[in-house]
């Protein structure tokens, strides 16, 4: 799943964490990207790139814990792993609990970084990968007429033909008319892969 | 307890009272001058002594009086001489100073021959109270009595020195000394032992030791055990010398006399320099034995100490005169009058003679007056004239008697007072015609009023004198009944025939109310010293101690007697003992008068002793630096108190340090931290890229490098707590105090938090060095930075700023101020900022701003803050330049 153009950001504003953490995340194969504050990062950052942010939590001007609450301000989904030499248990579960996704002390076990980060550019890549599917079928759930969506959705829902014709007060014959629609505009199938779609609209 | 014994000149029957007191004043005279003589510095007279033989112990006294300075201190330099010339011819005594070639000579017998033969001499003083003259036997030959030298073969010189005392003993045993044969004599005993002649004349003193070293022993007879009692050696010198130098001739002859006394006591020493020092003319092969030999011999001569040497009886001289008289040696009388030297009595002699002479012209001009009446007048006016000028000279001396300082009172035998002088009447608050004819006793209380007469009655019978020529402390009985002390001189003076004694009396009650004042004073002192707080010890100038107090003995835990034996270096500090050398050389070359010093003592049982020390110099009478007074004050206890404190106030600090460090510590980690995590990161690194091998030596090269970097970041951040945090030594040393500043930001640096805040220094180049603890100093720097930035949290970081600025403080001070640009201080937190737990923050103690005082404070200086003309407030510490008083008590 890992894709050749993600990128790790390393954001610290101690040059030599910065600099050994990019040789480190070289030697593993991965491309990195050093910068020594939240600002540089803001600037430098296209949301479309994938990737994942190391960043520390403590520096000088804007911390990475504001980091943080700018990009989840920004619904720029980038998972974070943070790193700190101060120890600092209460702004770790702060971190953890606006979404971060890992937390790592200094100094750490290299492999414990290079897992975490391996972790986070996979589940970026998943997310940007379920956003894509969303985004797709979203596409095709505004072709349907509200009553084609109304009875998509009580299809997946379970309800038989019968039961959603005197809910929606109409015939049998035009709710099976409906149903054919909207799987051909959903591009379904089956009546199972139609369920599965209104599953992750509504789930994602 | 001697009693006042009084004296006198003369029994007044004989002579008016007014001679009587111009005789005293003869005396009087000749004493002063005899002072004025003995002054030193004054010319001395050059005299010659002859003696009668070669350089020998026969003269000991002589030489003792030249050797022991008396003749110098009488103002006299005498050439003594030897009888052996250097061509070794001998050199007649009684010639030499008949010629006027010396003053003085030593002769006996023959003294009284020369006088027959017309050398007008006098005998001064008769050193050998009896002869040594003898008649010596070989051994084996019959010599028990006199009667034997009729059948002996006896070397004579007929009418010689010693032959006429043998002659004389021959007349007192009955029998006539024409009756035995003179055989020949001559020097030394060989004639004796070769058997030419069975007996010879010769010297004690001499003879038996001569024999001696041929091994043999002579039988001897002395004439003087057959009641023939010649003088010995005796001193004399022409009556023309004696009647115009009386003064000189009664120095000459004192002098002698002590040289004697000398002599005798210490034979030894003065033989020993004899045999040494004088060259015989006549060597010796054993010249020390022979001295020595001679020494016993002759202080049996002088029979002293049982007749007072120098002695004189004019009866034995007449008895001698007579011996040789029979032997027809001499004829005619002997004047004793002129003979015998009397130094008051010659002086008056004169003046009777005068006087007599005077009368003898008066008769003539009376007789004349009938044949020559135009002379009559002429005489009466010349006799008018002398006797004038006479009494004009006994006003004068009876002037000076009565002007005396001491008193002067005369007794007779009795102990009558014949005459007092105006001093005595001052002293004993009598008229003089209450004292005169009264009993002597008057003016001495009881008890010693009756012994008084048994003293004199003593003297009278035997000679053993209490007082006389003596002179003694006594006391005396004033007329008002009070009772004092007094000095009490006597002199013994025989005028015709009669006994007088002379008193010199000086009222002594000042003098021993001054002793007893000093006495009195002298214990005060002592006392003083002895009981004093302060140690007192004196010690001589190389420190020898000489005494030292119970306060110095309690001080060093020794006890008098092991100080007193010791030098006060062995119980200095070693390294003390330089300081206290060179301020005793300060002081005895004369750069201080007193030094005021440090000084380490080692107690008994081996504790270090701090004491303040004062040195001080005594000096004697010629003002050189004569002994040391050291004065020591305790400060013991007080510097261990200080210490105490002081350790405990470095306790404090140390826990303060530890405290801050404690607040730090989430910084402290971080600034670990980061080193760490990147060189672990690049170690990974580097170790993944070779075993891929996707890499080049350039990029690990440069890693490598970063970590050596890391590694020494991490070194330099445990370095600069390890001096925190360790246990201060309290050790000050020479510190650049903007150095200091540098690395106390450095250190607040390591709460990362810090590197936020903007810290600005100005710093003040070419301050003063300070003596510090440098630790100390940097923990109240870094307590003042901290308690800045704390002040200004509730800034925005931007705002947030810390001046530290240095600068110079009056001629001898450094400042450091700290300012922030906070809110400033309330008034509560004014008032109490320096306490102690006082805080405004959730964290920390509250102790950093009291140790920090207390800091300052031990380093002299002084912390203090102020309100800044905009915002917030500025922390100053001053502290002294220079060199700390490391025994300074706050």
């Amino acid at each position: 799943m890992l894709s050749s153009n993600q990128i790790v950001y390393i954001v610290d504003d101690d040059d030599a964490v910065r600099k050994s953490l990019c040789l480190l995340m070289k030697s593993v194969g991965l491309l990195a990207q050093g910068l020594a504050s939240a600002q540089e990062f803001l600037e430098a950052y296209d949301r479309a790139q994938p990737g994942c942010l190391v960043l520390d939590i403590r520096m000088p001007g804007m911390s990475g814990l504001e980091l943080q609450d700018r990009l989840v301000a920004e619904r720029i989904e980038l998972p974070i792993i943070f790193i700190t030499g101060h120890g600092d248990v209460p702004m770790a579960v702060q971190a953890l609990h606006k979404g971060a996704m890992e937390f790592l002390e200094k100094p750490f076990r290299d492999q414990d970084l290079i897992d975490r980060v391996q972790f986070a550019l996979q589940r970026d890549a998943e997310q940007r990968h379920a956003a894509s599917l969303r985004e797709i079928l979203e596409a095709k759930l505004v072709t349907l007429t509200p009553r084609e969506r109304e009875v998509m959705e009580r299809v997946a829902d379970g309800q038989a033909n019968k039961a959603i014709a005197i809910d929606l007060d109409m015939s049998s014959r035009t709710v099976e008319i409906h149903r054919a629609r909207a799987m051909e505009k959903m591009g379904a199938r089956s009546l199972a892969e139609l369920v599965r779609m209104v599953v992750d609209i509504n789930h994602v | 307890m001697d009693s006042l014994l009084l004296v006198v000149l003369r029994s007044s029957s004989s002579l008016a009272t007014g001679r009587c007191r111009l005789r005293l004043g003869v005396r009087l005279v000749a004493g002063v001058l005899l002072v004025i003589w003995a002054m030193p510095g004054l010319a001395q007279e050059r005299i010659a002594l002859q003696l009668r033989w070669d350089h020998q112990f026969q003269f000991a006294g002589y030489y003792a009086a030249q050797w022991q300075g008396y003749y110098r201190q009488s103002g006299l330099d005498v050439d003594i001489r030897s009888a052996i010339t250097a061509s070794g011819t001998i050199r007649s005594a009684i010639q030499e100073v008949s010629e006027g070639s010396a003053e003085f000579g030593i002769g006996a017998a023959d003294i009284l021959v020369a006088r027959h033969d017309g050398h007008d001499l006098t005998v001064l003083a008769s050193i050998f109270q009896t002869s040594a003259a003898m008649l010596f036997a070989r051994p084996g030959v019959k010599f028990k009595n006199p009667a034997d030298l009729l059948t002996l073969r006896v070397a004579r010189r007929v009418n010689d020195l010693i032959d006429v005392e043998v002659q004389a003993m021959l007349r007192s045993e009955g029998i006539d000394p024409s009756a035995v044969k003179p055989f020949p004599h001559q020097a030394g005993i060989e004639h004796l032992l070769s058997k030419q002649v069975d007996v010879i004349p010769g010297y004690s003193i001499s003879i038996p030791f001569l024999a001696d070293r041929h091994g043999v022993i002579l039988t001897g007879l002395r004439p003087a055990a057959y009641g023939v009692d010649f003088y010995g050696d005796s001193l004399f010198a022409s009556a023309d010398f004696v009647n115009s130098n009386p003064e000189l001739t009664a120095r000459f002859v004192d002098a002698s006399l002590r040289g004697w006394e000398y002599a005798l006591a210490h034979p030894e020493e003065i033989a020993a320099r004899i045999a040494k020092t004088l060259p015989r003319g006549r060597p010796l092969k054993d010249p020390l034995e022979f001295n020595l030999y001679q020494a016993n011999g002759v202080k049996a001569l002088t029979m002293h100490p049982l007749i007072d040497l120098g002695h004189v009886n004019p009866d034995r001289w007449r008895r001698m005169h007579d011996s040789l008289a029979q032997a027809g040696v001499v004829s005619g009388s002997l004047d004793l009058s002129r003979f015998i030297f009397d130094p008051v009595g010659d002086v008056m002699r004169s003046r009777q003679q005068l006087r007599q002479v005077l009368i003898g012209v008066v008769a003539g001009g009376m007789l004349l007056l009938f044949a020559i009446a135009g002379w009559v007048w002429l005489l009466r006016r010349n006799v008018l004239t002398a006797t004038k000028a006479l009494q004009h000279n006994e006003t004068r001396l009876r002037a000076i008697v009565d002007t005396a300082v001491e008193g002067i009172i005369t007794i007779d035998e009795q102990g009558t007072v014949e005459s007092t002088n105006a001093a005595a009447e001052k002293i004993f608050g009598y008229a003089s015609h209450e004292m005169v004819g009264q009993s002597v006793n008057m003016l001495i209380p009881s008890p010693y009023r009756e012994e008084h007469d048994g003293y004199l009655t003593n003297y009278l019978e035997t000679g053993i004198r209490k007082i006389i020529g003596i002179g003694r402390e006594v006391q005396g009985l004033r007329k008002d009944g009070t009772i004092f002390p007094l000095e009490l001189s006597v002199a013994e003076m025989t005028v015709e025939g009669k006994r007088q004694f002379t008193g010199l009396v000086r009222d002594v009650t000042e003098r021993h109310a001054l002793q007893q004042e000093l006495r009195a004073r002298q214990e005060t002192l002592t006392l003083t010293i002895e009981n004093a707080p302060v140690g007192i010890v004196t010690t001589t100038l190389d420190g020898r101690i000489i005494s030292a107090n119970q306060a110095f003995c309690s001080i060093v835990g020794f006890s008098q007697a092991e100080l007193e034996a010791s030098l006060i270096r062995n119980i200095t500090y070693p390294s003390d003992i330089r300081d206290g050398v060179s301020g005793m050389r300060d002081l005895i070359e004369g750069r201080q008068t007193s030094i005021n010093l440090r000084q380490r003592y080692i107690h008994k049982d081996g504790s270090t002793i701090f004491a303040q020390v004062y040195l001080a110099l005594t000096h004697d009478a010629a003002g050189s630096p004569s002994t040391c007074i050291l004065q020591a004050v305790d400060r013991t206890q007080e510097i261990n108190r200080v210490q105490e404190l002081r350790q405990h106030r470095e306790r404090m600090a140390h826990v303060d340090r530890l405290s801050t460090m404690g607040e730090m510590a989430a910084g402290i980690a971080h600034e670990i931290n980061q080193p760490l995590a990147a060189i672990s990161a690049y170690a990974q690194a580097c170790q993944r890229l070779i075993q891929s091998g996707r890499t080049n030596a350039g990029e690990l090269q440069d890693a490598l490098q970063d970590v050596g970097a890391q590694v020494e970041r991490a070194g330099e951040v445990i370095r600069r707590l390890r001096g925190m945090v360790k246990k201060g030594a309290g050790q000050r040393v020479l510190t650049d105090i903007n150095e200091l500043v540098t690395e106390t930001i450095a250190l607040a640096r390591l709460d990362r938090r810090e590197q936020e805040i903007q810290i600005h220094t100005e710093l003040e180049s070419d301050l003063p060095s300070v003596e510090v603890d440098a630790i100390q100093i940097q923990q109240v720097l870094l307590n003042l930075v901290r308690n800045a930035m704390d002040a200004m949290q509730d800034l925005p970081v931007a705002e947030q700023r810390v001046t530290i600025r240095t600068s110079r403080r009056g001629p001898d001070d450094v400042e450091v101020a700290v300012a922030d640009c906070g809110a400033g201080l309330s008034g509560e937190v004014e008032k109490n900022i320096f306490r102690p737990f006082f805080t405004t923050k959730n964290t920390g103690m509250g102790m950093g701003l009291s140790i920090s005082q207390s800091i300052v404070n031990n380093h002299g200086g002084r912390i203090w803050f102020t309100g800044n003309r905009d915002q917030g407030t500025t922390f100053h510490v001053s502290i002294p330049s220079g060199i700390m008083d490391i025994y300074a008590v706050e």
